[in-house]
């Protein structure tokens, strides 16, 4: 925050702080001056002066003096209504009838030229013209506020919100967002043609990397930190493969024994780190069968498997064992299929 | 009772007869009745106001006329209202018809009945410079955990009317806002510093009865939708229900009400009223709008502002149909550019039904166009269409429970049909003009959905001169890989320090995904 800024707020509200208390705390409901002139125009009045004022003095209406407005005239004042002067309403501008039936609109100025409709009450009341719940009604419209857009100064997205019409923001962030577009340079938006359809990328929670969304290819882990560049060599943001030697090509080649492993890297590792790869053999690895890889995997072919080189799995031996087992065919395949845990 | 019997009982020794009237009006420490002369009183009379059968006032005749008469309270068990009986016993034989007849004013010379409006102006303090209005100045500083939130907004405005101009029937009336906005959230906008927005500065005069004309800077009142003016109009009645008008002038800029010659506007119009409000009863006013804008004919609309009352119903709309004029370059044809049509029905005293339409579309004309900054086709999609309705209920213990559904469909936003329940409580623990209502919502954005909830209350205190205002809201939103939520709570005070002077403060903190936002509000109004 400018520090002119909370000088500027300083110094106002204190002089108005002091032209208040400096000001007419005194002056009651019933005060009246004389200069003011009568504040209705009294054609419309009874012919019974006293029923307002003194005999004997016109300069305070009597104390006792309530109209009721209500009963009087079948309208009710209430909230700021209430405390109004009359002549706010009944005036040389025109008949008030006429203005009445016409709802709130027919005496306070439509600012917003008629584009939110004449039921003032869906948004303000009689007490303030102050709307509150903004952001809660906003879920009615066609952009509900989302994200850091709740703590937006409204005439950020509403540029004619101070002549009073709200209709018409824009929809596309980049119409709002012109100068954060100028700005994005890291990659340059503009170079990749990127100025549209901002959130493929980003959220509304921040530009930043917080606000980033690369929810077509999750940044996870290390990819989390990574540079841009890292993957999208030479400065191209297009679409790139997604399996992981399209990048990780030279980490295989320096990873030890690799040679005649699977090339689906995320079988094993993580994106945190290389180093903590966990695997989850589907047969489990105990007892006998805790054994080097290419005692199953002949070759280091983990593709294909066999379970006959062991010296226990002599066919007549097998033929012998399982001569009652209906089905029974001597191959690694059908071992698997009736022994998928290893044990009997 | 006992006063009842000593009336009955007077009477019959007196043999005085029985007068029984309505009270009309309640004013100050006096009272009107629907009788008078005609029915044989006279000033000095005694007698009581009853409320079903008991007493609950003594008064006396001030002054009489033929039909009603002016009462002095003299002793009061309750404060008498409209509708109270009023009973006198009059010693004197009651008027036979002819009689009465004859004590009524000549043809020629018409009934005047207390309250009924003078024929002549009294001899008051003469009327000048008769000044109203409001002035108020409110500051808002937002800080927040980013900083691209940050900002500062100084507010001055005011409006008023100085009347009676050196006793003339001129008049004037104003209205303006004058900002001033600084922080990180407007560095290098073009909202940065001062703004100054004019909305009504003009000079006026009545014509004829219920006429009037007037010249400055002003928004059509019988069609806002018109938009401003710098220039003048006429307003003048014809007939008891028919108005009609012209408005000529230049538009001022659309972003600041700046003046300028680019669009001179020119918007004739009618206006008329039928029938008896609380019965049946309409009105509407019908414009022709039509500007140009640098020389080229530019825009012709057709403006229209209704209202229709059916006793407990209420139809409010305001539409604008615009017309091809040549000047559209992304659409053609004649548009339906505005609606907002409103209505509303009071089944019965517990039930509210309402609906509404509710249309929007940018205008495709030049000076809309020119006016963009960042000119972009979609910003002239076919605009939205939106229905809606709702009900409200009126529950035992000051309760109102309020259910609305809507329905939102455009080309280029998404289809959403939010709705929105809300319990509101009036005077919650007896305390009176305080409310507490509580409203939960559903979201619905581009690719996500979900809900919200938002909590308010007003509390008047200390007679009314304190008000708290507080809120709390909640909202969850569920996108596509990623979920956003927002809490904001705020808490407000209004003290009405009187002689028109108000003070207000408050603080919000807004919280949730990413955000941290704290906002400190003050405000000052002063009336006069």
């Amino acid at each position: 925050m400018k520090l002119n800024a909370a000088k500027w707020t300083v110094g106002t509200t204190a002089i108005l702080v002091l032209l208040v208390t400096c000001g007419s705390f005194r002056k009651g409901k019933q005060y009246w001056n004389s200069k003011w002139g009568p504040l209705v125009p009294h054609t419309s009045f009874p012919a019974d002066c006293e029923l307002c004022h003194y005999p004997d003095g016109w300069k305070k209406i009597r104390p006792e003096f309530e109209f009721d407005h209500a009963k009087q005239t079948g309208h009710a004042l209430n909230g700021a209504h209430e405390g109004a002067a009359c002549l706010r309403c009944h005036n040389d501008f025109g008949p008030i009838e006429v203005y009445t039936s016409r709802g709130c609109v027919g005496c306070h100025a439509d600012i917003h030229q008629a584009q939110m409709g004449n039921d003032c009450l869906r948004c303000h009341n009689e007490s303030s013209w102050r709307p509150t719940g903004l952001v809660a009604d906003h879920a009615r419209t066609r952009f509900p506020l989302i994200g850091r857009h709740v703590a937006a100064a409204c005439v950020q997205c509403h540029p004619r919100g101070p002549t009073g019409i709200y209709r018409g923001a824009p929809l596309a962030c980049e119409q709002c967002h012109q100068a954060d577009l100028a700005t994005a340079v890291n990659p340059d938006h503009n170079a990749q043609g990127w100025t549209s359809r901002c959130d493929r990328c980003h959220t509304p929670v921040s530009w930043g990397a917080n606000g980033f969304s690369h929810s077509f290819f999750p940044l996870t882990g290390a990819h989390k930190t990574a540079q841009c560049q890292s993957c999208h060599t030479g400065g191209v943001f297009g679409p790139l493969p997604r399996d992981c030697l399209s990048c990780h090509q030279d980490d295989l080649a320096r990873a030890p024994n690799h040679q005649d492993f699977p090339r689906q890297c995320e079988q094993c590792h993580g994106t945190t780190t290389w180093e903590d790869a966990r695997f989850n053999h589907r047969f489990p690895l105990r007892g006998d069968h805790n054994v080097d890889c290419s005692v199953c995997h002949v070759g280091g072919n983990t593709a294909s498997f066999t379970c006959l080189v062991c010296h226990d799995h002599s066919k007549e031996k097998m033929d012998d064992k399982h001569d009652d087992e209906p089905g029974y065919s001597y191959n690694s395949a059908a071992c698997y299929q009736c022994h998928p845990r290893g044990d009997d | 009772m006992r006063a009842a019997w000593a009336l009955l009982l007077c009477a019959a020794i007196a043999g005085a007869a029985e007068v029984r009237g309505k009270v009309t009006q309640v004013v100050a420490d006096a009272i009107y009745v629907d009788i008078g002369s005609s029915q044989g009183l006279e000033p000095g009379n005694g007698g009581q106001v009853q409320r079903v059968g008991e007493r609950i006032a003594d008064v006396a005749v001030v002054t009489v006329s033929g039909e009603q008469a002016r009462l002095r309270v003299v002793r009061t068990v309750r404060r008498p209202v409209v509708g109270d009986d009023v009973v006198f016993q009059i010693k004197s034989t009651p008027q036979t018809k002819a009689e009465t007849e004859s004590k009524r004013p000549p043809a020629d010379q018409p009934f005047e009945p207390l309250l009924e409006r003078q024929k002549r102006r009294a001899k008051v303090v003469p009327e000048r410079n008769i000044f109203h209005g409001r002035v108020s100045f409110s500051q808002v500083v937002q800080s927040d955990n980013e900083g691209d939130l940050d900002y500062a907004i100084s507010l001055l405005t005011s409006d008023g009317m100085l009347d009676r101009i050196a006793g003339s029937r001129w008049s004037m009336r104003w209205a303006g806002n004058a900002f001033y906005r600084t922080g990180e959230a407007f560095e290098g906008s073009e909202f940065e510093g001062g703004q100054l927005i004019v909305f009504d500065l003009a000079l006026a005069h009545p014509v004829g009865e219920d006429g009037s004309f007037r010249f400055g800077r002003f928004l059509p009142r019988t069609l806002a939708s018109a938009g401003y003016f710098d220039g003048a109009d006429i307003d003048v009645a014809v007939g008891e229900n028919t108005r009609f008008g012209a408005a000529l002038g230049f538009r001022p800029t659309r972003i600041d009400l700046t003046p300028s010659v680019d669009e001179p506007t020119g918007l004739v119009y009618g206006a008329y009223k039928v029938g008896k409000r609380g019965d049946a009863f309409a009105s509407g006013s019908y414009g022709l709008l039509a500007s140009s804008w640098e020389g080229d004919f530019d825009r012709a609309a057709l403006l229209i502002e209704q209202v229709a009352e059916l006793g407990s119903a209420r139809l409010d709309a305001t539409a604008t149909i615009d017309f091809d004029v040549g000047s559209s370059e992304y659409r053609s044809g004649t548009q339906l550019t505005q609606l907002d049509a409103f209505f509303s029905w009071r089944i019965t005293r517990g039930i509210t039904l309402r609906a509404g339409a509710d249309r929007w579309q940018r205008l495709d004309t030049a000076a809309e166009r020119d006016t963009i900054e960042f000119l972009d086709p979609l910003l002239f999609e076919n605009g939205f269409w939106r229905t809606w309705i709702g009900a409200a209920f009126a529950l035992p213990g000051r309760l109102r429970l309020d259910l609305q559904y809507d329905n939102i469909n455009s080309d280029t936003g998404p289809t959403t049909t939010p709705w929105r329940v809300t319990l509101e409580h009036f005077d919650p623990f007896g305390i009176p003009g305080a409310n507490l209502s509580l409203t939960v919502f559903s979201l619905e954005s581009f690719t996500g959905s979900g809900y919200g909830g938002l909590f308010n209350t007003s509390v008047p205190f200390v007679g009314g001169k304190w008000v708290l205002r507080a809120l709390a809201g909640f909202r969850y939103l569920d996108e596509a890989d990623q979920t956003f939520d927002v809490t904001n709570v705020s808490v407000n005070v209004d003290y009405l320090a009187g002689g028109g002077w108000q003070i207000s403060g408050g603080v919000q903190w807004f919280g949730g995904t990413a955000l941290d936002s704290l906002l400190f509000e003050f405000r000052l109004d002063y009336r006069f």
